[in-house]
């Protein structure tokens, strides 16, 4: 994106480090994407700022609130002034759904259309390769994302402060958990991964763009459900009966009583509340609480990340390997 | 540079694993230098001959050679501008040159491609989807000129342009493709806009090739006759390719293997003769002859 | 200058047309010794016909002794050709035998069907062997 700014003191710079060749004709072709995706950063900045600046008048509303000890979480309701609860789910929306849009783009525009018109062909018959346009046209747009998303994620972290989970949710909300790590990086690179394969696979841009849509839908739901399976969870068992104080930065699995056969069971015992296959009192013989302390934030991290960069990778070997395929190569 | 444009060997296509041929056992060979129409009716595999030798399509079987090299290892040597002049709508003319600069490296020469379209009267700023046909097509021809090739490839070019724009195109092209020695490779369906203007001729049929060679010689190798319908059996040792008959009086476009003998009254066909007789019978036998036999022209 | 005019449904090939159009421009004095015949390329860009046909035409013409190639500089004109002058014999002998022919009763189109068929007769094997051949010898 800086490879474009105009400033007429630096002519001698920007014609050294003007883009050539493939990497041009990406950044022309996509020029309005660009522009988009520029905005969209500088707005996002814009706000992190202003998240900042009103960040400690929001927290001297809600009150003392120490993370170790449980906190109903009644200050949202006394908190009159919404706007920083707003700005925080707003902006955690805004770039964790990234993708999708980054998925139907790449489908449609960036590999779709220049099929369906064309165009693509335009490009092979110049002194270009096949492979070396797909090549460019996916690492160009990857490596503006990663600038951008680094950036913005950066900008979250910073913004978010110590994260007072009363202001700026939890770290285990889908949102916020995808923007405070890597994966804010690696989504939307599977987004765009998995986009041009659905061009490539449809050959059209507008099934395209719909298909990258829903692959990527499809995926940040899959991750959506299976997240907090990345990661062996941890687990307390005591005597007390009313159970385990969770700490309220970590996030509860499940819980219910450990019997004089050592099975679990999420069964309520008889003496609450009688009823068919409660359990005896005597069987009981303790609690147990499953569930991810804040410190399983960042192996959680790298193994969500890690499974988005193994889907861009496969995506992107998909779409080298349909495109080898369709068009022919020495030997 | 070599001697040979393109030259193909038992070449086939098609498309999956079951569907028609599009080409079947072409064995052909264009010498550099020439200016060929490759002609046909529809789907008689021009587009799949093109698209082979421009290397975006692999053969079946068989194989094609460019420029005395795989298709893919001559790319840059190549220029192709296919039937529906695919070009970015959103850039400008101008855009679209610094794109066929940028992704020719080294070969681009900016004073042809802008040559070519300011003899259109084509503003640089104009935005490409705001173009005519006949402007759409001097853009895609600039950006395949402006590459300097060795071989130029044109799927249907001139189709869907009025006269005057086919006129003024085909003149800028073969001017500048003669200026840098580029082959020329032309397919069409409409006879009339290559006479005059090819010089090398290769007509297919349902995939297979029918005639092939320098012009001159193939409108030698044939005569065009007329007289009585009674005559037609001295034209036995003749290849006849097509004959017609209206009431005593006979036509006839013939091969002829020696001198003809009876009251024949005898013509050179024209390119449109030749291939509308080679059309209306299609089982009449291919030639192909050996473009080494005819003297440097 | 000459501005060629090609007529594809003559029959008669390209080269050959240029050649005689050539020839004409030159028995009319349209063109002169040390004229500059158009280029190739201004030929080709104005009639888009086949370069090779260009240049072949104007290889005859060299050959004929009427132009000649300066490298770098273009095609000129060497010479000029004399139309038949007008008190020559042939011209005289003509005059007569028009004359006999009106005079038994033949009409203008009756002559010059007659004249034509006598030239075909005359140039015709010469021509097409030139056509068949391709360059001729």
């Amino acid at each position: 994106m800086t490879a474009l700014a105009a400033s007429p003191t630096a002519a001698r710079l920007r014609s050294r480090f003007a883009p050539r060749g493939l990497t041009w004709s990406v950044l022309r072709l996509h020029r309005t994407a660009l522009y988009v995706g520029g905005a969209a950063l500088v707005a996002f900045a814009a706000a992190m700022v202003w998240m900042y600046v009103i960040g400690d008048d929001a927290r001297a509303s809600t009150g003392p609130c120490s993370p170790s000890a449980y906190c109903l979480n009644l200050t949202a309701s006394t908190f009159d002034d919404k706007t920083y609860r707003r700005l925080v789910s707003l902006t955690a929306e805004a770039l964790s759904y990234l993708m999708f849009p980054v998925g139907a783009w790449a489908g449609g525009a960036l590999i779709g259309r220049e099929l369906e018109s064309g165009t693509a062909r335009l490009a092979w018959t110049q002194s270009v390769t096949p492979l070396r346009w797909l090549a460019a046209k996916l690492a160009v747009p990857a490596l503006l994302l990663t600038a951008g998303t680094t950036t913005a994620v950066l900008l979250n972290v910073w913004a978010r402060q110590d994260g007072g989970p009363d202001l700026a949710l939890d770290w285990y909300f889908s949102n916020t958990f995808i923007t405070t790590g890597p994966t804010a990086v690696t989504y939307p690179l599977a987004g765009l991964a998995l986009g041009a394969l659905a061009g490539m696979v449809t050959r059209r841009a507008l099934p395209a763009a719909g298909l990258g849509f829903a692959a990527a839908l499809a995926f940040f739901n899959l991750m959506d459900w299976y997240r907090w399976n990345l990661w062996p969870t941890s687990s307390v068992t005591v005597s007390d009966p009313d159970g385990y104080q969770l700490p309220q930065t970590a996030l509860h699995m499940s819980s219910g009583y450990v019997l004089t056969s050592g099975e679990r069971s999420e069964s309520y015992p008889c003496r609450d509340m009688p009823g068919p296959g409660c359990l005896k009192e005597g069987d009981v013989t303790g609690h147990y609480t499953v569930f991810h302390p804040q410190s399983h934030h960042w192996p959680l991290q790298l193994m969500d990340a890690g499974i988005a960069l193994a889907v861009a990778a496969l995506a992107t070997a998909g779409a080298f390997w349909l495109l080898r395929r369709r068009t022919p190569s020495r030997g | 540079m070599t001697d040979t444009a393109i030259e193909a060997a038992a070449l086939s296509k098609r498309f999956g694993r079951r569907g028609k041929w599009a080409l079947r056992d072409c064995t052909l060979q264009l010498p550099a230098g020439r200016v060929c129409a490759v002609v046909g009716p529809n789907g008689a595999g021009k587009s799949t001959l093109l698209a082979v030798a421009a290397g975006l399509l692999g053969p079946t079987e068989g194989s094609l050679t460019v420029l005395g090299t795989h298709p893919t290892e001559a790319r840059p040597r190549i220029a192709y501008v296919a039937q529906d002049k695919p070009l970015h709508p959103q850039l400008t003319v101008a855009d679209t040159l610094r794109l066929g600069q940028e992704l020719n490296p080294g070969r681009w020469d900016a004073t042809v491609a802008e040559r070519v379209v300011a003899q259109g009267d084509l503003a640089p700023k104009t935005r490409v989807r705001s173009l005519s046909g006949g402007q759409r097509t001097r853009v895609a021809l600039a950006l395949a000129l402006g590459k300097r090739p060795e071989l130029l490839l044109l799927d249907e070019p001139m189709a869907d342009l009025d006269p005057l724009a086919r006129h003024e195109l085909m003149g800028t092209l073969l001017a500048e493709a003669a200026e840098s020695g580029t082959t020329v490779v032309m397919s069409s369906h409409v006879v009339a806009e290559l006479e005059g203007s090819c010089d090398f001729l290769l007509l297919l049929g349902a995939g297979r090739v029918r005639l092939a060679g320098p012009l001159e010689d193939l409108l030698a190798a044939h005569t065009l006759l007329t007289g009585p319908a009674g005559a037609l059996d001295t034209l036995a040792p003749h290849t006849v390719v097509e004959s017609r008959t209206t009431g005593r009086h006979l036509s006839a476009l013939v091969r002829a293997a020696g001198p003809l003998d009876g009251a024949w009254q005898t013509a050179e066909p024209s390119l449109e003769e030749l291939v509308l007789a080679h059309l209306r019978s299609p089982d009449a036998p291919a030639l192909t002859l050996d473009p080494a036999r005819e003297a440097a022209a | 200058m000459v501005a060629y005019r090609i007529d594809r449904r003559t029959g008669v090939a390209t080269y050959v047309q240029i050649v005689q159009q050539t020839k004409q421009a030159l028995r009319l004095g349209l063109l002169e010794p040390g004229d500059k015949l158009p280029t190739a390329r201004e030929v080709v860009e104005a009639t888009a016909i086949n370069p090779n046909t260009v240049l072949k035409a104007y290889r005859e013409l060299e050959r004929e002794g009427l132009v000649e190639a300066r490298r770098g500089l273009g095609t000129f004109v060497r010479r000029s050709l004399g139309a038949a002058p007008a008190g020559s014999p042939l011209k005289a002998e003509l005059s007569d035998w028009t004359a006999r022919a009106r005079a038994e009763g033949l009409e203008r189109e009756d002559v010059a069907a007659l004249f034509a068929s006598v030239l075909d007769e005359q140039f015709n094997d010469d021509q097409r062997f030139k056509n068949n051949k391709g360059e001729p010898a």
